[in-house]
Parts: structure tokens; sequence; C-alpha cells
């Protein structure tokens, strides 16, 4: 390819031609995103069976039709601890591609500007919500937003993943991306 | 140019049944232009009204319910919220600021609503817009009221107005709150948002005229104005209350807490996610309405088609006549082509003047009912296309007796026998 | 001699290509201002001949001249254009659009062609002349044509065909649907009319009794070969 291009061009373009094999300063920059997966944002020393060993006998005390307000306490107390995951802090800083669905929180004329990001469609409505380390919070890069009317469906988010540092009082602090890009996602 | 001065006579000859086609199609522009513009400033309305809230909570009923009842002042509130529930919810750590606010009554035709100043604080629409003050300022008094802008401009009403409020959407003379009459101490600038068409109160207020009501009317246990401000007031219960949070990325496991609090069945939605889902069951709704639009355009043209068609015999001594002075065969394709041209565009321009019009007669209404605030704007990009597609639909059609017309015509030669 | 301003050579046509020759003319010669009576019942090939002289058919053999120019060589929009800058046509019947005034009917020829237009000056003016020329009085301008009577439309059908001096007036049949008074007023207008501007008449019709009113006479049925003399007694 380059031996055709060299031989159909000028004799001014050969002096660019020794150029086009080094990069410019952007493009040494610019990593291509590493495509994750939602599992890739728990911690990696999570281990949801330990909790669930801890609390075992006890579970086995409880009948599974047991609707009592201590067996409901007791429930959620187990899924409180369940959903108090830990998130993976190597992932920290890195460019990555992340496939997920829309929650709108912020809209300027239709169009969403701030969302959050779940692994599964009707996260916001009555299935039990993701936790915090399967949400990420997303901020579009400028003229980057989708029409609410386009927001259903899959979609790719792109962008540098930051852990916040701030922490929340129901457990670690949150992932969020910011001048993210959005593409949608086909299979 | 003399084809178009021919063709406009030759039409002119024939107004009768043209008039009638251009009628259809003005109908056709007036519905598919009307659905548009509809849709397009009803979701334009809908998008602005509220922003930078980020969770909404009721009684439980649906999302999207309790979002065009709480927000848009559409529809009514199933059940209200116990003012226990709401202070323990707005005393969570993950909540940063919340408003109140209590629906149900109101003043001829516009909705009241209490709430407490935070509402001023708080409230954002159009983005990034709070709300402001043409004259006076919030209330303080039990029975001070603030008013949007349409509130006061349509009846009138300045500072230190006395208005009467109404128990229950319908205003009847037997449920007026007339024993404790409000005064306006405030009247908020355009918001082309629902608080326009708003009577704000406090929330003591509510509580003042209801506190000698039961079940719906008026007790024998009358109690005085004057003395209902010195009882207190703490509200039992609220329509529903605005929350922020301290950190978005908690938002789901707050909505979660929120819709299954132990005392009460509530319903915690985000805006921006039931918006979403409104979008899209009106997006079916609107899909239908195109549909049958497009549909009646087609009528429109069937009907042009159909008088060009009718039309092609008597005038083929007309064409032998324009051949015989110089026309080309091709002309003759051209005069047909520029009657449909100059229907349709009749058409277009009598359906537009009609679609204002009918805007003009509409505003108010789609404003009192639906909450709909419809500006009178120029036709968009997509309507100009809209209608450009329809022109070339016209076109294309007239081609079809304008080629049958000049076939006929290299056969007949100069000499058509009738 | 005076020049031919149309001649037909061999001229030979037929509808299509498996069909029988429905003209075939070996020679026909028209002169400079003469009165030409064609003389044809239908059948005979008239409408064809008609077609074929104004440039609306071509023949698939043969040569036509019109004022020294070949027709069987023109495109259909140089046809078109040849014939309203030298053609002025009458018709049997019909001939004027309905939604156009007397005098715009007139100027027809004058808005396709400039040739004639610059011939005839101010178009409106010589429209109205012309008009009044042929007995159609200024009052009656204003009247649509529905208004006219058979003989009126007819002459304003003259006017038109006349307008901006065209070297040939071609007419089919244009006496056929007026009564014997009218026909003799009309013929004696359209010839003074004619040889005023110096044109050249070339008139159709199956009416044998206006025949002698011509400088010459010529018999279809006996130049066109192509028709079955049988038919015609």
């Amino acid at each position: 390819m380059m031996v055709l291009v060299s031989g159909c061009s000028d004799t001014d373009d050969n002096k660019d031609n020794l150029n086009e094999n080094s990069l410019t300063k952007e493009e040494v920059e610019f990593e291509a995103p590493t495509e994750i997966k939602w599992d890739d944002l728990v911690a990696e020393d999570y281990q949801p069976e330990k909790i669930i060993a801890k609390y075992q006998k006890q579970i086995d005390k409880y009948d599974a039709e047991d609707y009592s307000p201590e067996a409901e306490a007791f429930y959620n107390k187990i899924n409180a601890e369940l959903n108090n995951a830990p998130v993976n802090e190597t992932i920290h800083n890195q460019q990555i591609k992340l496939p997920g669905f829309i929650a709108p929180l912020t809209q300027d004329n239709g169009v969403i500007t701030e969302f959050l990001l779940v692994p599964y469609f009707g996260a916001c409505i009555h299935v039990p919500p993701p936790p915090i380390n399967q949400t990420v919070l997303i901020k579009v890069a400028k003229n980057n937003g989708i029409k609410i009317d386009d927001s259903f469906g899959a979609f790719w988010i792109s962008g540098q993943i930051r852990i916040d540092n701030k922490k929340t009082d129901i457990g670690e602090a949150g992932y969020r991306i910011e001048n993210a890009v959005i593409e949608v996602y086909d299979e | 140019m003399k084809l178009l001065k021919i063709a406009l006579k030759s039409a002119c000859n024939r107004k009768v049944s043209l008039s009638l086609t251009m009628f259809s199609i003005a109908i056709s522009i007036v519905l598919l232009l009307g659905v548009d513009t509809i849709r397009k400033q009803a979701k334009n309305n809908f998008i602005n009204t509220i922003s930078q809230t980020d969770l909404i909570v009721g009684a439980r009923t649906s999302p999207i319910n309790l979002l065009l009842y709480s927000i848009f002042h559409i529809g009514n509130a199933t059940n209200n919220v116990s003012y226990a529930s709401y202070k323990q919810i707005a005393a969570l750590k993950q909540v940063k600021w919340s408003v109140p606010i209590s629906l149900g009554d109101s003043h001829r035709g516009f909705r009241v609503m209490g709430t407490n100043s935070d509402y001023f604080r708080y409230y954002r629409h159009s983005n990034t817009q709070s709300l402001h003050f043409q004259q006076g300022v919030e209330f303080s008094d039990v029975y001070d009221a603030v008013v949007g802008f349409d509130v006061a401009q349509s009846l009138n009403y300045q500072l230190n107005t006395q208005i009467v409020l109404n128990h229950g959407i319908v205003a009847t003379k037997y449920s007026e709150h007339d024993d404790k009459p409000f005064r306006i101490v405030g009247i908020l600038k355009k918001t082309n948002t629902p608080v326009d068409r708003t009577v704000l109160v406090s929330l003591q207020g509510i509580e003042a005229i209801h506190v000698d009501w039961q079940s719906g009317k008026r007790s024998a246990l009358k109690i005085s104005a004057k003395k209902a401000r010195q009882m207190g007031l703490e509200p039992k219960s609220i329509t529903a209350f605005m929350l922020g949070v301290e950190s978005k990325i908690t938002l789901f496991s707050l909505q979660r807490k929120i819709n299954n609090h132990p005392n009460e069945p509530l319903q915690a939605i985000m805006p921006g996610s039931t918006l979403a889902s409104l979008w899209q069951t009106m997006g079916q709704f609107e899909k239908v309405l195109m549909a049958v639009s497009v549909l009646v355009l087609f009528t429109g043209l069937m009907g042009l088609l159909t008088a060009l068609l009718t039309t092609l015999n008597e005038r083929r001594r007309e064409m032998a006549v324009l051949r015989a002075v110089g026309a080309h065969a091709y002309h003759i394709i051209v005069l047909f082509v520029l009657e449909a041209i100059l229907v349709v565009m009749g058409g277009f321009l009598f359906g537009i003047a009609m679609l204002y019009a009918m805007q003009a007669i509409m505003q108010p209404i789609l404003a009192d009912s639906y909450g709909i605030f419809l500006s009178l704007k120029m036709l968009d990009g997509e309507q100009i296309i809209i209608l450009l597609v329809a022109l070339l639909l016209a076109i294309i059609l007239s081609l079809i007796p304008g080629l049958i017309a000049y076939k006929r015509s290299l056969q007949d030669g100069l000499m058509v026998k009738i | 001699m005076t020049a031919a301003v149309i001649q037909f050579s061999n001229v030979r046509f037929r509808y299509s290509e498996q069909g029988q020759d429905v003209l075939d003319i070996t020679d026909l010669q028209v002169h400079q201002g003469e009165h030409l009576f064609i003389q044809g019942a239908s059948g005979s090939g008239k409408t064809t001949l008609l077609n074929i002289m104004t440039g609306i058919n071509q023949p698939y053999a043969g040569k036509i001249q019109v004022l020294g120019k070949a027709l069987q060589n023109l495109s259909a929009i140089e046809s078109d254009r040849f014939r309203v800058d030298n053609l002025g046509i009458i018709f049997q019947q019909f001939n004027l659009l309905p939604y156009l005034s007397l005098l715009e009917n007139v100027q027809l020829p004058c808005w396709f062609s400039a040739k004639r237009r610059a011939q005839a000056g101010n178009s409106k003016q010589a429209a109205a002349e012309l008009l009044q020329q042929l007995h159609i009085p200024k009052s009656m301008f204003d009247k649509p044509v529905n208004a006219l009577s058979m003989g009126q439309q007819q002459r304003v059908a003259v006017a038109r065909a006349l307008i901006g001096k065209p070297e040939i007036i071609i007419a089919d049949e244009p006496t056929s649907a007026l009564d014997s008074d009218n026909r003799k007023r009309f013929l004696d207008l359209l010839f003074s009319q004619t040889d005023k501007q110096n044109s050249t008449l070339v008139f159709v019709s199956h009416d044998s009794q206006i025949a002698p009113y011509f400088s010459r006479t010529i018999d279809l049925s006996e130049i066109n070969s192509a028709i079955d003399t049988e038919y015609n007694a």
C-alpha cells in the first residue's frame, strides 16, 4: 500500500511520506478505549458467597415464605451488605468502553446531558436497583448528548472512568465518567 | 412565462372543481402540520417544566400519573402522603433539599398549590431558570398568596387583591372557602410552564382553610380566619414532595428505600426517566396520528388527480389549438404540472392560514385543560420538508394525466374528432 | 411560374410499420399567393395530409419542402417552431380557448413565435385591427368566446391565423359549420385578408360546391395513390 501511495504521488509528497510513520502528539496520547464488562466494575476480592456463608445458619432458620417484620429486616440487612460491594480501584482513570442502558438525570431542550448508566433495562422503575458498583454517573461530552426520544435501547459509553473519592453514607464511592461519548449498541 | 398565464386562466375556467380539491388539500395540511406542531410544543413544554429535581415522591400510583399531577397539574393524586413520612425522608442524610407540595384546591379555574418558601428557592424550569417575581414577594403570612403570570393577567390581579379559594378543582358556590380570603403579595414573571397558571400559598394556608371542613364539606363548627391563624396549623398530610440529593450515584438506592417505606405506600420517581417513558408511550400514539394525517393528504392528492383526469377529454381541443399555435408536445405535460402546482400551493396557503387561525383559537383551551402552551411560531424545517414532499408527490401525480394528454395530442395531431 | 411554397416529392406515410400506406403522393406543389382548394372526402387522407404539411407527422419516405425548408429533417421542437413561425391554421370548429379573451386568443401565435411577434409589431393593436377588419366590432372584444356566433368565432380564428403575417394559411373545413350566407362572406374576408398580407392559402374541404371560388382545385383522391379510387366515385 505504501509503495502504491509513494508511486502515485509527486516528488514533493515523498518528503511527507517519511513523516507518515511518526505520530502526532495527540495520536501518541490517544488510547483506544478498552471494552470492559459490568463484572469488571466489581472489586476482585468481592466474594458474595462469603457474606451468605456468614449468615447461612440464620437464613436456614427462616422459612422461605416467612414475611414477618423480623425476617424482612434480616433480609434487608443481608441485601445491604451484599450491595455494599466495593469498587474496583484498578480501573480508575482508564479509558474504557462499556455497554448499558440510560436512566436520564438532566436534559437540555430534550437532549440528555447527564445520566446514570445501568446494566439492565428498567433499572429505574420497579426491579431491584443495581448496587453502587454497578452504576456509573455519566456526563456527556459537549454536543454528544442524546435525545430523550432516542434514549431507549442499549448504548456503548466510552470515556475515562474515575472513582469518586467522596464517600456516600451507604458504602464506597461510585464511578463516574466525564466527557463521555455515546454510540448505539449494535449486536 | 406565457405557459403559466395559460395554465392560470385555464384553471380559473374550471375553478369550481379545482377549489374543492384545493380545499381538501388545505384540510390535510392543517391536520399534518397541526398534529406535528402540537406534539412538538407539548413535548417542549413538558421538557422545560421541571429541571434539577432528582426525585419526586407521592402516594403510590403509576409513575407517569405522579409526574403529570404533581408537576404538570394534569389529573389528580389518588391519595396523600403523611407529613410524618415526608419529614422522615427529608431528614435522610442522602437528601440535600426537599420541597413539599399540596394540591386539591382551585381558584377560578386555576390550580392552588400549597408549599413553603423552599419552593421558590429550589424549583427550576427551562434547564436552569428559577422563579422570578414581577412584583411583590414570597408569602409569609398564613393568608398570603403568590400568583403565576397568567393568573394575574387573565383575572386582572394586582398586589393586595383579595381572592377566595375553592375546594376541589371545579368551582361551585357552596365549596368556596369564602370565610378565609387570601391576599396577593407576589406576582411571578412568565415561565411558560404550568406555574403561570397556579396560585401558590403556604402549607399553613391550606390547613387553615380546611380546618373546619370534614369529608369535603364545611362542618357546623365554624372557625374564623383569625382563630385559624393562631392554631399552629402544622399540616398532617401533603400531596407530594420534590427532592434533591447529595450524590446522584445513590439515587437508585434512595428511590428503593422510599418505595419500601414501612408506614405507607409511597412512589418515588426520577423525573427524567419517567418523562422518557412518557415519550415512549406518546411515541406510539404520535405514529398513529401521523399515519392518519398522511392518509388524509393522500386523499387530497387523489382528489387532485381525479380532477385533472376527468378534465382530460374536454381539454383535447384546447391541446390541439395550443399545438397549432406553436406549443411543443412537452408543453402539454408542463401545463398539467403547473396546474397541479397551482392547486397544491393554493391549498398550502389556505391550509397554513387555517392552521394559524385554529392555533390562535385553541391556545387558551389547550393551556387550560392540558397545560400545553402553544406559541404561534413559523414553520420549522421538518414541516417545510413535509410541504415540499407533498408538492413533489402532487407533481409526480400530475404527470399521469400530463403524459396521457401528451400521447393523445401526438395521436390527434391537429384534428381532434369530437 | 411563381415559386412553390410547398412541394411534396414521393411522399409516403403510414401510421405503423405493419400498416398500409395512408398517403402516397408523387408530386404536389403549392404556389406562392395562390388560393388552393384541396378537395378530399373523409377517408381520402385529408387529415394525414394536413398533419404532414404542418409538420405534425413525418413521412417515412420522400421529401417535403415548405418555404425551402426540408420538413422531414426537422426535429419535433424545430417542427413546432417552424409551424408557428410560418403557418396560420384554422380548424373546422372550436378554434378558440374559452378562458382567454378574444384579443388574447388572436395573439396566441405571437406568444409562441418571436418571428410573428416581431412582424406584428404591437400584437395587441395588430389583433384589434385584424378583428375589426374581419367585422368583429370593438364592442364585442370583452365578450367571452361562448357569447359569439359560429361565424364570429370562425372569423376570430382567421384573425389568429393571420396575425404576424405568416407565409401560409392552412384551413381545414372552416366553413362546414356555417350556413351558406355566412359561408360566402367568410370566404370573401378570408381571401381579401390573405391577399393583403401576400400569404398563400391552402383550403381543404369535402364540399365541392365552394371549389369555384378558388384559383386552383386538386382532388386528393386523384393524387393520393394510397387511396383505392373505387371508393370515390
